[in-house]
């Protein structure tokens, strides 16, 4: 017989539910157009799988306007905790799923299928349900304070990627699930492992709750940094950061490329969100300090593991999934510093990413598209043929290593900034190393981000086999996303109006 | 009521296995076998610590969805396993090595 009082507690918590779930539209609206989608599928031909893109194409849109509705709302300074803390309202969120969107809109508009050839990517209704499943994973993520909610919201992502990556059903796409889903299985039971740890130590499961952080400081080093790192284990894997970097270049490889191009991406970004959500509810304990040296020496090697190994590559894919290791190692940068500075540089360079990666991964599915091949030798002299392409990748690579006149430059000069200032106020060494390890792989960047550019202009063509089939679509996209690149290198301010107003709820205030 | 720290020896014990199993077995259902003796003894841990917790069981309800979302894993990992083994005709790991250069 329930006394009195935890009824009341029942229906406290009921009423707070309720009074939750008119901030959580954008993902009821994902949820439900999952269902939408889903049964659609399930009652219509086959051929109409066209309008199923479509359809996910205007869910994303609708959740997007219920997005903005919600950054209008937090700018009045209503930041909140939803659903009993399990999840945070910020605007650091909400520009995260922004980002999301974008990543998971360009996704759509890559697999749409040309009306006058075959499909490149052949599109069952399960690809499209689970591509919005990813993306409703993502938004959770970024919002999780309690570990339960980031447990679950990271696993919806890591099964709806699993899924996607084995869909084709072909050889290389099934050896890329095996690995993809042995490496991220390992790496989330690690993690779980680390929360069960983490809930002994302090009896609750909100990050950011004061009593969490009164648990930690009674507990001796040694375990919190072993708990710590366990749980630790999961987000890199999702960021891809050394030493969970091994399944990167398989997946990439093996998978459809506009999937492989919101993995790279998006799931990045999540994972950065929940580890900053993470170790900032450590740095009360005053054991940031060690954090700091940790997490620098992670983004150092994946950093450095990422430009070696890519400078090797032959396979245009697998560079690029190289590539995004570095880029992982210099989005951590933001993070090690541990200052508001360096998280905001972290949040120009995550924008800039997406532009920029995509536009990376749309340039190799055009180049494939011509060549049949994702080879970087058979690229050879494609440039003097399709000049516009030609320069459009030189745009790109050059944003990517990040050089001027690109916003790829004003992102690697923010979050190098921000460690030179992080460096200056507290004169860490390790800030130091940090810094000079980033230049010195922006330099050695270069050496593989221009060969592709070098291959399409100073080489001979050597295969004369080139498809000359237009691919209109995927051209406009490309310009579209080269354009803010060169633009928000002119005019970087519009960007960082709005991400200098953003800020991140780390700490629940007891009203 | 037996002490926690029995529990906690328990799902180390497990924890060490698994870990072992994972690093040194060369089929990937083994494998699987192995994540999943790491998972319960993170079930073990949650359900033993819930005890200092007596009014909100979070712990208890994590190793619920911990449970399902262990079945969901190793449902896909298993469909994924089948997929493997209609092209290599192996789950041998080592034998599946295709990608690369």
């Amino acid at each position: 017989m329930p006394d009195v009082s935890q009824m009341q507690g029942l229906t406290n918590k009921l009423a707070e539910i309720t009074a939750s779930v008119s901030s959580f539209l954008p993902e009821i609206s994902l949820a439900v157009s999952i269902i939408i989608i889903l049964i659609y599928d399930l009652i219509t031909h086959k051929r109409q799988r066209q309008y199923l893109l479509l359809f996910a194409l205007v869910a994303l849109l609708l959740t997007g306007y219920l997005t903005s509705l919600q950054w209008l709302s937090a700018s009045r300074g209503a930041e909140e905790f939803l659903f009993n803390d399990m999840l945070v309202l910020d605007k650091a969120s909400i520009f995260a799923k922004f980002v999301f969107l974008v990543a998971g809109i360009l996704t759509i508009l890559m697999s749409w299928p040309d009306r006058a050839h075959k499909p490149m990517l052949s599109i069952p209704g399960e690809q499209v349900i689970l591509l919005v499943g990813l993306v409703l994973g993502t938004f959770l993520l970024c919002m999780s304070v309690n570990l339960l909610m980031v447990y679950l919201a990271l696993e919806l992502i890591s099964l709806c990627s699993y899924i996607l990556c084995t869909m084709n059903g072909d050889k290389p796409g099934s050896e890329a699930g095996l690995k993809f889903i042995l490496f991220g299985a390992v790496s989330s039971a690690f993690m779980l492992y680390g929360m069960s740890l983490f809930y002994g130590f302090t009896g609750s499961l909100h990050i950011n709750d004061p009593s969490f952080v009164a648990g930690l400081e009674t507990i001796h080093w040694l375990p919190l940094t072993v708990a710590g790192l366990l749980v630790i284990s999961g987000f890199l894997f999702k960021i891809a950061a050394f030493p969970f970097q091994v399944w990167a270049p398989d997946v990439y490889q093996g998978s459809p490329t506009p999937i492989v191009a919101f993995f790279s991406v998006a799931p990045k970004i999540a994972g950065l969100f929940i580890l900053i959500r993470f170790t900032n509810a450590y740095s009360f304990v005053d054991l940031a300090t060690y954090w700091q040296e940790i997490l620098a020496a992670v983004a150092i090697l994946s950093m450095t593991v990422g430009n070696f190994a890519a400078i090797r590559q032959k396979n245009a894919k697998r560079m690029l999934a190289y590539s995004s290791i570095a880029h992982g190692g210099f989005l951590l940068c933001g993070l090690v510093t541990f200052t508001d500075f360096g998280l905001s540089a972290l949040l120009f360079y995550a924008a800039i990413y997406v532009l920029m990666n995509f536009a990376a991964f749309l340039i190799v599915m055009l180049l494939e598209g011509k060549t049949h091949s994702l080879e970087m030798d058979t690229f050879k002299g494609l440039g003097l043929k399709f000049p516009v392409l030609g320069v459009l990748t030189i745009v790109a690579m050059i944003a990517l290593t990040g050089l001027p006149p690109t916003a790829g430059f004003t992102a690697k000069f923010l979050i190098f900034s921000s460690i030179w200032a992080a460096y200056a106020s507290s004169a860490k060494p390790i800030l130091l190393y940090l810094l000079i390890f980033g230049l010195f792989n922006t330099v050695i960047s270069l050496a593989y981000y221009l060969k592709i550019p070098y291959l399409l202009f100073f080489k001979e063509s050597a295969v004369t086999m080139v498809s000359d089939r237009k691919d209109y679509l995927k051209n406009i996209l490309l310009v579209f996303l080269i354009i803010p690149i060169i633009l928000l290198f002119f005019k970087s301010e519009w960007l960082l109006y709005i991400i200098n107003s953003i800020t991140f709820v780390f700490q629940k205030v007891h009203k | 009521m037996i002490p926690i720290a029995h529990y906690l020896f328990l799902s180390a014990a497990l924890f060490g296995i698994g870990l072992v199993i994972i690093i040194t077995k060369k089929n990937a259902i083994v494998v699987l076998m192995g994540i999943e003796l790491i998972l319960n003894a993170a079930n073990l841990n949650l359900i033993a610590f819930s005890q200092y917790d007596p009014t909100l069981i979070q712990g208890q309800s994590f190793a619920l969805f911990v449970i399902i979302i262990a079945a969901a894993e190793a449902a896909v990992a298993l469909a994924i396993i089948l997929k493997v083994y209609h092209f290599y005709n192996t789950s041998v790991l080592h034998e599946v090595h295709n990608l690369g250069d």
